[in-house]
C-alpha cells in the first residue's frame, strides 16, 4: 500500500506542473538518457565429438528453446532430385525415430506440448524445439533419436512426398510465390541454387537417397546447437553427454562450392494471370558477406527501399503517388555465394508501366547523385539505434551468435558493427552503388495482366519472354 | 485515480499464475487504462496502444473507414509531418472541396468528361501544391533515427492497434508521438491514401483466392450483423470515403476512454504511470464506442458459395458459435485444439494421414471476438481428390466428435498444450503488449487470460459431446467452396 501513495503523489505533482502547458512541442525538441547498452554474453563449448554448443541461461519462464544447423542445404540436391534436402527434413521429423514409431513421436511430442519443426535452407538444415524444462530429458531424448535412429518410414516418406507435390501443384495461386521463384530461376540459371523442386523431381527421390543424405550430413562433426532459456550449463552438458556422447562421425569429405556461372543476359519475364494487380519483381546477382561494401549496401538499401517509409521507393510510389500497397528492395546478402538484390511491388495491372519506370528511376538515381546528408543521417541513426533489438530476446541472441559462426562471419562482427555503420559517408554508399547496383542489367518478373508489355519491353531494351500460364502439371 | 498492483491474484490451487503476478494497471480520471509489464533483460519496450474501435462499428455509408482511419493516422499531426500548419490548412480544404466535388460528379447520372477532367486537374494541382508542405512521414522518419522498430497498425474487426518497439530510454518520445496523435491528428494525403487502400485490396482480395474465399465465406454466414463485411470494406465503399466522415469518426472514438496502452519491456511502472499522465492526462474522455446492437438471427439451413478463380480448389466450412466469455467458447478452444491443431489432430490424423484426401487441414475461430463468431474448418484437398470426398470426410469426424465421448488423456494433453503455449506467448515483449490490449478490448479485461487455465480445466468430455451435437448441424453450416476456372460443370 505505501507503494501507491507514492505513485499517486507523483502522478498528481507532474499533472498539476503542465497544466499549463498543453501546447504540444515538436518530438526533435526532446532530450534523452543516454542508453547502456552491453552486448549480452553467450557460452559457448564443444563435445568431443565434435558438436559445438552455444549457451544463453534466461530463467524468467520454465521453458527451454533449441536450434540446431546441419551444414546441409538443398545447394547439395542433385538437379534430377531437387527437393531433396526439403523433403529429408519433412521426413525426419514424421517418419518415425528410435524406439518410436512415427505415430508415437507425434503424441509424445504433442503429450508435453512441444514445438518441433526441421527446414532445409540453401546451405543449411535447421532444426527448433520448443520444450518445457520438466520435459527436457524426454524431448532431447526424442531429437537425439531423429538424428541418430531415423526411421524413415516407407509410407510416412510417401505421405511427406505427396504433401510435397501438392504444394509445388499450388504454388501458382500466389502471384508471389509464383514471381519468387521465376526471378530466382533466372538469376541463379545454370546453377544448383536456381533449380526449384518440381513435381518431376519430388517424384524421383528414392528413400535411400534419404538415407545417404542423413548418413552424409547428420553428424556431430558437423552440428551446431544453440539452447537458451531456463537450463543452466551443466545440466545441458549432462544432457547432451548422455544422449550424444557416444555418437561419431565420419570426417566430412571436403566439398567445393560450384561458382556461379555468368549471369544470363537481362529479360522481361511475363507470367500472364487474369487478376487485377501485376506483382512486379526486379533482381539481378548481388553481394557476399564478405564484400567491402556491405555496410554502405546496408545504408544504401535503407534509403533505397530497405527503410519501410522513410525509404525513397515507398515515398515515391506509395506516400506520393498511390500507386502501390507494398514496395521495397534489398541487397540479400549471400553467405556463401552472391546473394541477390531483389526489388519489389504490387501495382493495378494499367500502371505497371509507371511503377517499374518510377523503380527503375530511383535505382539509376542512386548510382548519379550522392545521397543527402539528412537521408545518410536517418539510415544511419537507424541501423545503429536499432541494433540493440538483434538482443531483446535471449534465443535469438544465442541462434543468432551460432548462425554467425556456422557462416564463419569475423570475430569482432558485431563488435564492430556499429561503428562500421557509423563510418559510412555518402561517397561509399554512392561508390558502392555504382559498383554493385546495374538497373539496366535487369531482369523484370510481372505475374498479372500487366497493360502493354511488349512496349515496355521495348522501351527498356528487354526481350520479352512470355512464360505462358504456370500449371502445376506442366512437370508431368 | 487509482491505481491497483496485482500480485498474485489467485492463490491457487494448482500453480503460480505467471501472469497476474507481472501485470500492473493504472485507469486515469479520462478513461484511459495503462497496462505495464516490467521486464529488465534487455533495454528495449513495446508499446501497443489499442482503441476498440474497428471494421464492426462502421455502418452502411461509411464501411472501410476504421482502416481507412488507420492509414491516415500516420500522415501526422499540427507539428508532425508539416513545414507550416497555418499556411497548410486553407490548402487542405481546398483539396477537400475539389475532392469531395469529383467524387460526387462521379456518381451522378450523366458525367460531363469535360468537367470531371478539369476537376481532376484542379484537384491533381492542388495536391502538388499541398507537397511543398509536407513532411513525409515524419513520424516515421523520428522513430526511425531513434532505433524504433516495427512501427505499424493493424485494423481487425473489433479493435485497431498501434505498435512500436523503442530501446528503454525513448519512453517520452512514443509518448509524445502518440499523444499528438490522439489529439492532434491531421488526415493529409486523403486522396493518394484512398489510391493504396484499392490497391492494398487488389493484392489482398482481388487477387488473392484465399482472400476471396474468406471474404464470401462471411459475407454468406452472416447475413446482417458487421462482421459480414470486409475490414478494408468493398471497392465502392473505399472509393466513396469522404474526409469529413473520418474526421468525424476519428474526433468521437480514437479518444483516451476507448484506448488501452501496454508497456511490456525495460519500463518503470511509477515512471510510466507519470509521463503516460503527462501526455495524455489532459485529454478529453471521448464517447464510448456503442456497440453494435444488430443481432445475426439464427441460421435456418445450410448456405453455400462458391468463388471461381484461377486457382487450385479448396474448402471452408463454418459454424455459428458464442463468443467469450461464454463457456461453450471455451469448450470450442478445446475443440479447435481437438479437431485441427497438430499432427495429432483428429482432421490431420483422418484426412491427411489415414485416407489422404487432404495435404492440410487447419481449424480456427473467426473474424472477432466482440460478438458471437464462427468455429471454421480450412481444408485443402490433395490432387486428385476433390472437394467433395473432403468435405464428406469432414462431417464424418464432425459426427464423431459429438457421438463419443473424449478420452481423458486427450483432454489432459489439450489443456496442457493451451497452457504451455499461453506460456510461450509471454516470451516477446510485443506479443505480450498485443495479447493484454487484445483482450482488455475483446473481453473487457485482460484477467480473462489469467483465468484462462482454470476455465479449460474444467472442461469434461461430455461438454465436448453437447457442443459439437449443438453447433455442428447442417442448419448451422455455411460452405465456401474456391472452385478452379474452367473446370464447373
Amino acid at each position: 500500500m505505501k507503494k501507491c501513495w507514492v505513485v499517486t503523489l507523483v502522478g498528481l505533482a507532474l499533472l498539476a506542473g503542465c497544466t499549463l502547458s498543453h501546447r504540444m512541442e515538436h518530438p526533435d525538441r526532446l532530450t534523452f538518457a543516454p542508453l547502456s547498452f552491453e552486448l549480452p554474453k553467450v557460452e559457448r563449448f564443444q563435445l568431443a565429438n565434435g558438436i559445438q554448443v552455444f549457451l544463453r541461461e534466461d530463467h524468467e519462464l520454465p521453458l527451454v528453446t533449441m536450434s540446431a544447423m546441419f551444414d546441409a542445404g538443398s545447394i547439395n540436391d542433385p538437379p534430377d532430385k531437387s527437393g531433396l534436402a526439403q523433403l529429408h527434413s519433412s521426413a525426419v521429423r514424421s517418419a518415425g525415430a528410435g524406439d518410436r514409431s512415427a505415430d508415437e513421436v507425434e503424441s509424445t511430442l504433442e503429450r508435453i506440448a512441444a514445438d518441433l519443426s526441421i527446414n532445409s535452407e540453401s546451405y543449411a538444415t535447421v532444426l527448433n524445439l520448443s520444450l518445457q524444462t520438466a520435459d527436457l530429458d524426454e524431448g532431447v531424448g526424442l531429437l537425439a533419436d531423429m538424428m541418430r535412429r531415423p526411421h524413415f518410414d516407407p509410407q510416412r516418406v510417401e505421405l511427406a512426398r505427396r504433401r510435397m507435390l501438392e504444394s509445388i501443384r499450388r504454388e501458382a495461386d500466389s502471384s508471389s510465390v509464383l514471381a519468387q521463384k521465376t526471378l530466382v530461376s533466372a538469376l541463379y540459371q545454370g546453377h544448383a541454387l536456381g533449380v526449384m523442386p518440381t513435381l518431376e523431381t519430388v517424384k524421383a527421390i528414392k528413400r535411400e537417397d534419404l538415407e545417404n543424405f542423413h548418413r552424409r550430413f547428420i553428424r556431430p562433426d558437423n552440428m551446431w546447437l544453440a539452447v537458451s532459456g531456463d537450463i543452466d550449463r551443466k545440466t545441458l552438458e549432462n544432457l547432451l553427454g548422455h544422449l550424444f556422447e557416444s555418437w561419431s562421425g565420419v570426417v566430412p569429405s571436403f566439398r567445393q562450392l560450384e561458382p556461379l556461372p555468368l549471369a544470363a543476359a537481362p529479360a522481361m519475364l511475363l507470367v500472364h494471370k487474369e487478376i487485377p494487380q501485376t506483382t512486379v519483381l526486379i533482381g539481378q546477382r548481388g553481394i557476399k558477406k564478405d564484400d567491402p561494401d556491405l555496410y554502405a549496401l546496408r545504408v544504401l538499401d535503407f534509403i533505397l527501399g530497405g527503410g519501410s517509409f522513410n525509404s525513397r521507393l515507398m515515398q515515391e510510389i506509395r506516400t506520393r503517388r498511390g500507386l502501390a500497397y507494398s514496395v521495397y528492395s534489398s541487397f540479400q546478402v549471400g553467405r556463401r555465394l552472391p546473394g541477390l538484390f531483389v526489388a519489389g511491388a504490387e501495382t493495378k495491372n494499367a500502371t505497371v508501366a509507371e511503377v517499374v519506370g518510377l523503380m527503375r528511376q530511383e535505382m539509376e538515381n542512386m548510382t548519379r547523385e550522392p545521397v543527402s546528408e539528412d537521408e545518410l543521417t536517418l539510415a544511419k541513426d537507424s541501423l545503429i539505434n536499432s541494433f540493440v533489438f538483434a538482443f531483446d530476446d535471449s534465443h535469438e541472441i544465442v541462434s543468432q551468435t551460432m548462425r554467425l559462426v556456422f557462416y564463419g562471419y569475423p570475430e569482432d562482427y558485431l563488435d564492430r558493427y556499429r561503428e562500421r555503420l557509423a563510418a559510412v559517408t555518402a561517397k561509399d554508399v554512392l561508390a558502392a552503388a555504382r559498383r554493385h547496383l546495374h538497373p539496366e542489367a535487369q531482369t523484370i518478373v510481372l505475374v498479372g495482366d500487366p497493360e502493354h508489355p511488349a512496349e515496355l519491353a521495348k522501351q527498356l531494351g528487354l526481350p520479352l519472354e512470355n512464360m505462358g500460364p504456370f500449371n502445376g502439371d506442366t512437370a508431368n | 485515480m487509482a491505481a491497483i498492483f496485482l500480485f498474485c491474484l489467485w492463490t491457487s490451487i494448482c500453480h503460480a499464475q505467471p501472469l497476474a503476478e507481472k501485470v500492473q494497471e493504472h485507469i486515469f480520471p479520462n478513461g484511459l487504462r495503462l497496462l505495464v509489464v516490467e521486464r529488465h533483460n534487455a533495454p528495449t519496450f513495446s508499446a501497443y496502444l489499442t482503441v476498440g474501435v474497428g471494421s464492426v462499428d462502421e455502418t452502411n455509408g461509411d464501411r472501410g473507414l476504421a482502416h481507412f482511419l488507420e492509414h491516415l493516422r500516420f500522415k501526422g499531426t499540427e507539428i508532425l509531418g508539416t513545414r507550416n500548419f497555418t499556411a497548410e490548412k486553407p490548402l487542405l480544404a481546398a483539396i477537400e472541396k475539389a475532392g469531395d466535388a469529383l467524387d460526387d460528379l462521379r456518381r451522378s447520372p450523366n458525367v460531363d468528361p469535360k468537367a470531371m477532367s478539369a476537376l481532376e486537374d484542379r484537384l491533381h494541382a492542388l495536391q502538388q501544391k499541398h507537397r511543398d508542405f509536407v513532411v513525409t512521414d515524419e513520424a516515421s522518419n523520428i522513430y526511425a533515427r531513434h532505433g524504433g522498430v516495427g512501427y505499424n497498425a493493424f485494423t481487425s474487426k473489433d479493435l485497431t492497434s498501434y505498435i512500436i518497439s523503442l530501446p528503454s530510454n525513448k519512453l517520452e518520445l512514443w509518448a509524445a508521438v502518440e499523444s499528438d496523435r490522439m489529439a492532434h491528428a491531421v488526415l493529409r494525403e486523403f486522396y493518394t491514401e484512398r489510391d493504396v487502400i484499392l490497391e492494398e485490396r487488389r493484392r489482398s482480395y482481388d487477387s488473392n483466392p484465399d482472400g476471396l474465399l474468406y471474404e464470401q465465406l462471411l459475407a454468406t454466414a452472416f447475413t446482417v450483423h458487421p462482421y459480414r463485411h470486409p475490414i478494408i470494406g468493398w471497392p465502392s465503399d473505399i472509393r466513396n470515403l469522404r474526409p469529413r466522415q473520418a474526421r468525424e469518426f476519428m474526433h468521437k472514438y480514437y479518444t483516451p476512454v476507448n484506448t488501452v496502452i501496454a508497456l511490456v519491456g525495460a519500463v518503470d511502472f511509477d515512471e510510466a504511470v507519470a509521463m503516460v499522465g503527462r501526455y495524455f492526462g489532459h485529454l478529453a474522455a471521448g464517447t464510448p464506442v456503442p456497440g453494435v446492437a444488430t443481432v445475426e438471427p439464427p441460421q435456418r439451413g445450410e448456405r453455400r458459395v462458391k468463388v471461381v478463380f484461377d486457382a487450385q480448389p479448396k474448402l471452408e466450412v463454418a459454424f455459428h458459435k458464442p463468443t467469450l466469455p461464454s463457456r461453450d467458447d471455451y469448450v470450442f478452444d478445446v475443440i479447435d485444439q481437438l479437431l485441427g491443431q497438430g499432427r495429432t489432430s483428429r482432421l490431420y490424423q483422418r484426412l491427411v494421414v489415414e485416407k489422404q484426401l487432404a495435404a492440410e487441414v487447419s481449424t480456427y475461430v473467426a473474424p472477432g471476438s466482440r460478438y458471437p463468431n464462427l468455429f471454421v474448418c480450412h481444408l485443402v484437398p490433395r490432387h486428385p481428390h476433390t472437394v467433395e470426398e473432403v468435405e464428406h470426410a469432414l462431417y464424418e469426424e464432425l459426427d464423431r466428435l459429438s457421438r463419443k465421448p473424449v478420452n481423458d488423456a486427450d483432454l489432459k494433453r489439450v489443456r496442457n498444450r493451451l497452457r504451455v503455449d499461453q506460456l510461450r506467448s509471454l516470451k516477446s515483449n510485443s506479443g505480450l503488449a498485443g495479447m493484454l490490449t487484445y483482450f482488455q478490448t475483446v473481453a473487457g479485461d485482460w484477467r480473462y487470460l489469467s483465468e484462462y487455465d482454470r476455465q479449460v480445466a474444467s472442461v469434461t468430455a461430455e461438454d465436448v459431446m453437447a457442443v459439437a451435437r449443438k453447433y455442428f448441424t447442417s442448419e448451422n453450416r455455411t460452405v465456401a467452396i474456391l472452385e478452379a476456372k474452367g473446370q464447373q460443370p
